[in-house]
């Protein structure tokens, strides 16, 4: 009963009630949108090395292990031996290993030096391989990979001939490999992560530049280089990681340092992340002021609405009732607000995704709520319930007053 | 009227318990909460008044005198300081409010002076809303509470108006919706708070007609309170409640 009196009552202030139900949605759809941007840029993040079990450096510290080898930022003075890769390479809980030689760039882009595993069993979001957008993996010693972005600054195409430079800020032109000049063999697609700033070469190719000996192709099992900066490690079983990791950190031969990638990228978040708290502080200042409005609207209406509260007195209905009708009015439109602030959340979700994609590189996946999002709806509609006690309040109070007549 | 009213009190004690009194107040004594509660002075002191079954009782008396309160006190509203107030041979001082809102449903129609609906539904569901509250009012069934809310409408001159909104109808139609709503499923007793003073001299005569004749047909008993002493020659007896209120009396 009381729910038909609800819906007619709303009903009856059809465009109110609908401003307010919007005013609502508007806020939940930010809410939510705030927190799939937030939750898109931790995930985007976080994925930007994915499939890889650990990543093995010398002993610099876990960030800047994570900060040289996953986001091409700093370096390292220290070197691995080449054979040490090797070792854990062929170590029977490895499933495979991909080396890292840095050192060098090419016109502010980094210069990675690696083998044809990096094109195998690097992946980034969601488990994706990296796809080229034309030509194919290095294999000759002069031969490079550029990421999409150093493919599109530089306008390069497949068989453009580049020259690297030594160091990674030195300008162009000071410390030149001229003597090598490189042939680009391959652009990447897009993957939204630091490879696509990156210029990828072979270890032999590093090797050269750096005036080693040109190894000769007939060399078989030699070495591609003598040492290198870092390796990533893929395991056959995630369960040896933490065995594996502990292995390597107590090595005899060398100083070196395994880190989790999942674990180090999760802590480096943390620590650079400040608008986290600020973003969640705005969604829920928004969504307050669209429930204000929902209680400015109703106690708006409380005043005409005596007459009404006497009337449903005077057929027998008690003050509870005229309490109950009030809140599930509230809880109604606060239900409506979320629905409809779901359907447009949604909606800009697919309407900005191709955009958010192409303009940020952040990939935001079209899902249903998380557990976190239905938390964040449950309160909006607690909230909402609890706005509707401020009104109801007052019609208790006005109802036990009034009994049946109303001294308007 | 003041001999009237205590030859009534008199009466009273005697008939307390007869089965015929609809209303029985004896000794009712009521200050507004909220009011210094001065015993000496308080708003309404009836000593007695005895409404019988099926008959039409007139209330009138100028503003002040006490009518509000006192259709309060009878609908179970407000609480009596002192005294009591039988509805149906009930004490409604013995009551909870929880109890006496659900008697109020069963067994009271209340119109008001104006502004009886609910603006936002129909004819027929205004007259409907007491069934919606208690089940007393439904007790023949809802496909035969619906005929009856159609048969009242038509009855009241309602007929092509059973789906028009509350707040689409002229005061005399809204008048004789809240008509139809008091008497829908037939209770003991009617209240009715001036309900014709917002109404010109045609509808008030219609009006009256009306709500006497479906009084008659329901067998309800009827209470009606106006300032209008013209009135009071269509009723079975009439009360002044300025006499019968002693309240404010040296």
């Amino acid at each position: 009963m009381i729910l038909r009196l609800a819906t007619a009552s709303l009903r009856d202030r059809l465009t109110a009630s609908l401003l307010t139900a919007l005013s609502i949605a508007l806020s939940v759809a930010l809410l939510l949108a705030v927190e799939q941007v937030r939750t898109g840029l931790r995930d985007s993040f976080s994925n930007t090395i994915n499939g890889t079990d650990l990543i093995v450096g010398t002993r610099v510290g876990d960030l800047q292990l994570v900060l040289f080898t996953v986001f091409g930022i700093g370096t390292t003075p220290d070197n691995i031996d080449y054979a040490t890769f090797a070792r854990y390479r062929d170590h029977r809980a490895v499933a495979w290993a991909v080396p890292f030689s840095l050192g060098d760039s090419h016109r502010g882009f980094r210069v990675v030096a690696t083998d044809q595993s990096y094109f195998e069993h690097i992946r980034h979001h969601q488990n994706q391989p990296l796809r080229f957008a034309s030509g194919q993996a290095p294999a000759g010693t002069f031969e490079a990979v550029v990421g999409h972005k150093v493919a599109e600054t530089l306008g390069y195409h497949v068989g453009k001939r580049i020259i690297l430079s030594h160091g990674l800020s030195a300008p162009v032109g000071l410390s030149d490999h001229g003597d090598h000049p490189f042939t680009v063999t391959g652009i990447l697609e897009r993957t939204a992560t630091p490879i696509d700033q990156t210029v990828l070469i072979t270890l032999t190719g590093m090797e050269a530049i750096h005036g080693g000996e040109p190894p000769r192709a007939e060399e078989q099992g030699a070495s591609p280089a003598s040492s290198l900066t870092a390796f990533f490690l893929g395991l056959h079983s995630r369960i040896d990681t933490m065995r594996l990791q502990r292995e390597i950190n107590t090595d005899r031969g060398e100083p070196l340092q395994a880190i989790i990638p999942g674990v180090a990228l999760s802590a480096l978040w943390r620590g650079i992340n400040q608008t986290d708290a600020a973003l969640k502080a705005i969604a829920a200042m928004v969504v307050l002021v669209g429930l204000t409005g929902m209680l400015v609207s109703l106690l708006a209406t409380l005043q005409e609405r005596r007459r009404e509260m006497a009337v449903l007195r005077a057929v027998g209905a008690g003050p509870v009732t005229v309490v109950q009708l009030l809140l599930l009015e509230a809880t109604t439109l606060t239900l409506l607000g979320l629905l409809v602030g779901l359907c447009l959340n949604y909606g800009l979700l697919v309407s900005a995704q191709p955009l958010l994609e192409h303009a940020f590189g952040l990939v935001l996946p079209i899902r249903p709520p998380s557990a976190l999002e239905w938390g964040y709806l449950a309160l909006v509609w607690a909230a909402g319930m609890l706005m509707g006690l401020v009104p109801a309040v007052h019609a208790y109070r006005n109802t036990l007053a009034d009994g049946l007549s109303v001294g308007l | 009227m003041a001999s009237l009213a205590t030859s009534q009190a008199a009466r009273t004690r005697v008939t307390r318990t007869n089965t015929d009194a609809v209303v029985a107040v004896d000794q009712l004594v009521f200050s507004y909460p909220g009011q210094d509660r001065n015993p000496a002075a308080p708003t309404l002191n009836i000593p007695s008044l005895t409404v019988a079954a099926g008959e039409r009782l007139f209330v009138y008396g100028p503003s002040g005198c006490g009518k509000t309160p006192l259709l309060g006190l009878l609908a179970g509203v407000l609480e009596a300081d002192h005294g009591r107030v039988e509805i149906l041979g009930r004490d409604l001082g013995t009551m909870g409010r929880a109890a006496r809102d659900a008697f109020r449903a069963a067994h009271i129609g209340y119109i008001f002076q104006m502004f009886n609906l609910l603006p936002y539904l129909s004819v027929l569901d205004n007259i409907l809303l007491p069934t919606l509250v208690s089940n007393h009012r439904t007790a023949k069934g809802a496909a035969a509470t619906k005929a009856e809310a159609v048969a009242l409408a038509d009855a009241l001159g309602l007929k092509q108006l059973h789906h028009q909104r509350g707040s689409r109808l002229s005061v005399g139609q809204q008048q004789r919706v809240a008509a139809a709503r008091a008497l829908i499923g037939g209770p003991e007793l009617i209240i009715a708070d001036e309900p014709t003073s917002a109404l010109d001299e045609t509808n008030r005569r219609e009006f009256l007609d009306l709500l006497f004749q479906q009084c008659a047909t329901v067998g309800s008993t009827l209470i009606f309170v106006s300032h209008d002493r013209h009135l009071a020659k269509r009723f079975d007896r009439a009360v002044d409640l300025s006499v019968l209120n002693q309240a404010g009396d040296p």
